[in-house]
C-alpha cells in the first residue's frame, strides 16, 4: 500500500514536471531535451522574458567552426587567429565549437542543440592551436583586442593554474585590468585540477640557476605574494546533476565565486555535429551566456551590476543526504577459548541530513540560476 | 547421597547458566547487529577487544561523496600545462607537456641536489607550437621514488616579455638590450614587447632574464609560458 501511494505520488510529480515544462517556452531544437543543464539552470523560465543577446562576447579558445549550420548565424564579423596571424580564427581542435554551442547554438531552428542565447553575437579569438596550447603572450593580446573591438564579454578556457602563488602572470593581468578599465568581463573556467584555489601558496617561489664553475646549482628565494583577481574576472566551477561539485573542479570560495554545470555536457563538434563532455571549460559558457542576457535585458548596468544581479539570482540548492551514525554498548563478557572478552551491541542508525552541497566550495553556495531574470 | 546430588545439581546448574550467558552474548553479538568492516570501528583481534573501553564510538562521518568514474575529464579535455607547485608531491603530467617532450630534445642540463633533496633538470625542445623551441624546467625529490615532477613549467625558449614603464624604450634600456643582443618586437598590449634572443641554452634563458630585471626602465619581465585547456 505504501509503495503505492509512493508511487503515485512520484508519477504525479513527474508529470507536473513536464507539464510545467511544457507550460514554458521550449525551443523545438531536436537535442534540447537532453540538455540537462537547461532545466537545472532554470533557462526555460529566463527565455520568458529574455532570449536573444545583443552583447557582443569573444571566445577566446582553439577557434569555433564557422561553417556549423547551428552556430553560423550568431557568428559576429570580428574574429582573429593569434596562432596562425589570420582574420578566420576556425577550430581545428574542437573545443572552441563546444564551447561556442553551448553559449548561442542557434536555438528554435529545429536543429541539433539551443544555446543560452538564441541569437547571439559570437566573435572567435584563437589563441589555442590544433593541440589545444598556446602562450600567455597571444592570450594578453587577444583580451586587449577583444575590448578594443566593442566585445562586453570574454568567455575563456585556458590554463591559469597556478603559477607561484598567482592565477595570471603579470601580462595577462594587465591585459585584464586593461579589460577591466574598459567594463568588460572575463568568464574563465575555474580549471579541472581538483584543487582548493583558497589554498594557493603566498609565498612566491623564486627559483634562479647558475654555473659555479663546472656545477650547476639551482637557488631558490621566497617573497611575500597575494592572488590578484581583478573585479571583471569570474572564475566558474563545475556541477553535476545532483547539484554536487564536480570531482574535477577547482574550487575555494575566495576565488571561485559561482558554479554551473560542466558534467555531461551536450554541445556543437568541430565537423557540423554534436557530442557531449565535461570540463570547468563548459561551465564557463553558461555564465558568459547568462550575463550576456542580464545585460541585453538591463543595457544600462556596468560590468559590477551585471555581475551582481547574476550573484544576486543564482541559487542555493540544499540536497537530502542519509548519513550512517553507528554506535556501540559494553554488553558483557563472553568467553571466547581460553579468553574473555568484551561484548558490544552495535547500532546503526540512518540519520537525512540537508547539507548545502556547494557550501564552502563558492560563496554561499552559489550555483547559477537565471530564473529570476 | 542427597548432599552429593544436590551438589552435582547445583554444580550442573551453574555450568548451564554458564553456558545459556555464553550463548546469549554470542547472538547478540552475531544476530543482532554483527559488526562489519563497513560499519563499526569493533576490531577483528579479540585480544584487542578486551582492552577496548566501553565508550561509544562513531564512524567518521563521510567528508564529500566520492568522485563518480563518469566525472573524469573526457578526450576534449587537456589539462593544464602550468602545474601548482603544492609540496614535494609528484605532480601529473599533462597532455601538453607530454607532446612538448615527445619533441626533439636541442639541449639538457641537471642542476645539483640542494639542502632540500630537490634537483632540477632544464630541457629546452623543438616544438610545432607557435615558438618551437620550449624549455621545460622541472624539479624532481631525490626522496621520490616514482621519478615523477615535483614541479614542471613550459615556456617560450627564445624570448621573454618585457613591460616597458614608459611605453617605448629609452636611450639606457635600448644599449642594455644591445648588450644582451636582444631585439625587440611590440605585442597589442601597449609597452609590453616580446625581448627576443638565441633560445638554444637554459642558461642563458635564466641569465637573460636575471639582466634584464636589473635593467633600466623595466616594470616587469617574464617568461612566455604556455597555456593549455584547462
Amino acid at each position: 500500500m505504501v509503495s503505492k501511494v509512493s508511487k503515485f505520488v512520484s508519477l504525479s510529480i513527474y508529470f507536473s514536471l513536464i507539464l510545467d515544462i511544457q507550460a514554458q517556452e521550449l525551443p523545438n531544437d531536436s537535442l534540447v531535451q537532453m540538455q540537462w543543464h537547461l532545466q537545472k539552470i532554470g533557462a526555460f523560465t529566463a527565455w520568458e522574458s529574455q532570449k536573444d543577446c545583443d552583447v557582443k562576447i569573444a571566445v577566446l579558445d582553439t577557434g569555433i567552426d564557422h561553417q556549423h549550420l547551428d552556430l553560423k548565424n550568431n557568428l559576429s564579423e570580428d574574429h582573429y587567429d593569434f596562432v596562425n596571424k589570420n582574420e578566420i580564427a576556425q577550430d581545428d581542435h574542437g573545443h572552441g565549437t563546444f564551447v561556442a554551442g553551448l553559449i548561442g547554438a542557434e536555438a528554435n531552428n529545429a536543429k541539433g542543440v539551443a544555446g543560452i542565447c538564441w541569437r547571439a553575437q559570437i566573435s572567435s579569438f584563437k589563441v589555442l592551436n590544433r593541440n589545444g596550447a598556446g602562450f600567455t603572450s597571444d592570450a594578453a593580446q587577444a583580451i586587449i583586442a577583444a575590448a578594443n573591438s566593442g566585445h562586453e564579454i570574454l568567455n575563456a578556457s585556458f590554463g591559469h593554474s597556478p603559477i607561484n602563488g598567482q592565477i595570471y602572470n603579470q601580462s595577462t593581468l594587465q591585459a585584464l585590468q586593461y579589460a577591466e578599465s574598459r567594463g568588460v568581463l572575463f568568464v574563465n573556467a575555474a580549471g579541472n585540477s581538483n584543487l582548493d584555489l583558497n589554498r594557493l601558496n603566498t609565498r612566491k617561489m623564486i627559483v634562479t640557476y647558475a654555473r659555479r664553475g663546472r656545477r650547476l646549482v639551482r637557488q631558490v628565494r621566497y617573497v611575500d605574494s597575494q592572488p590578484i583577481i581583478p573585479s571583471n574576472v569570474i572564475l566558474v566551477g563545475a556541477t553535476t546533476k545532483e547539484d554536487q561539485r564536480s570531482s574535477f573542479s577547482n574550487y575555494g570560495n575566495k576565488i571561485v565565486p559561482i558554479a554551473a554545470p560542466g558534467s555531461q555536457m551536450i554541445s556543437t563538434t568541430l565537423g557540423g555535429g554534436y557530442g557531449s563532455s565535461q570540463g570547468t571549460s563548459f561551465s564557463a559558457p553558461l555564465v558568459s551566456g547568462s550575463l550576456a542576457l542580464i545585460w541585453t535585458k538591463h543595457p544600462e548596468y556596468n560590468f559590477t551590476q551585471t555581475k551582481n544581479a547574476l550573484y544576486q539570482i543564482a541559487e542555493n540548492p540544499e540536497v537530502k543526504t542519509i548519513k550512517h551514525q553507528t554506535s556501540r554498548t559494553f554488553v558483557g563478557w563472553a568467553k571466547r577459548g581460553r579468553r574473555w572478552v568484551a561484548v558490544y551491541k552495535t547500532t546503526t542508525k540512518e540519520i537525512e541530513v540537508s547539507s548545502k552541497p556547494l557550501q564552502g566550495f563558492f560563496i554561499g553556495g552559489k550555483r547559477l540560476d537565471l530564473k529570476g531574470l | 547421597m542427597k548432599t552429593s546430588l544436590l551438589i552435582l545439581l547445583n554444580l550442573g546448574l551453574l555450568i548451564g547458566i554458564m553456558f545459556a550467558w555464553n550463548d546469549v552474548s554470542s547472538d547478540e553479538y552475531q544476530s543482532e547487529d554483527a559488526p562489519t568492516k563497513k560499519d563499526t570501528i569493533l576490531p577483528d583481534d579479540e585480544d584487542a577487544l578486551i582492552e577496548e573501553s566501553t565508550d561509544i564510538h562513531w564512524t567518521p562521518e563521510r567528508k564529500e561523496e566520492l568522485p563518480r568514474e563518469n566525472d573524469k575529464n573526457d578526450s576534449l579535455q587537456k589539462g593544464s600545462q602550468l602545474q601548482p607547485l603544492k609540496s614535494n608531491e609528484p605532480v601529473k603530467e599533462s597532455q601538453i607537456l607530454k607532446k612538448i617532450k615527445s619533441g626533439k630534445l636541442i639541449h639538457q642540463l641537471q642542476t645539483e641536489t640542494d639542502s632540500e633533496g630537490v634537483y632540477s633538470m632544464l630541457s629546452i625542445y623543438q616544438t610545432d607550437l607557435k615558438y618551437k623551441n620550449i624549455l621545460v624546467e622541472e624539479d624532481f625529490s631525490a626522496l621520490e621514488e616514482s621519478g615523477s615532477a615535483i614541479r614542471s613549467i613550459a615556456m617560450a625558449a627564445d624570448h621573454l616579455l618585457i613591460q616597458i614603464d614608459d611605453g617605448t624604450p629609452d636611450a639606457n634600456l635600448s644599449q642594455a638590450l644591445a648588450e644582451l643582443e636582444i631585439q625587440l618586437e611590440p605585442t597589442e598590449t601597449p609597452g609590453l614587447y616580446r625581448a627576443s634572443f638565441d633560445g638554444s641554452d637554459p642558461i642563458k634563458f635564466h641569465e637573460t632574464q636575471q639582466a634584464l630585471q636589473e635593467a633600466p626602465g623595466l616594470k616587469f619581465s617574464e617568461p612566455d609560458y604556455v597555456i593549455s585547456l584547462d
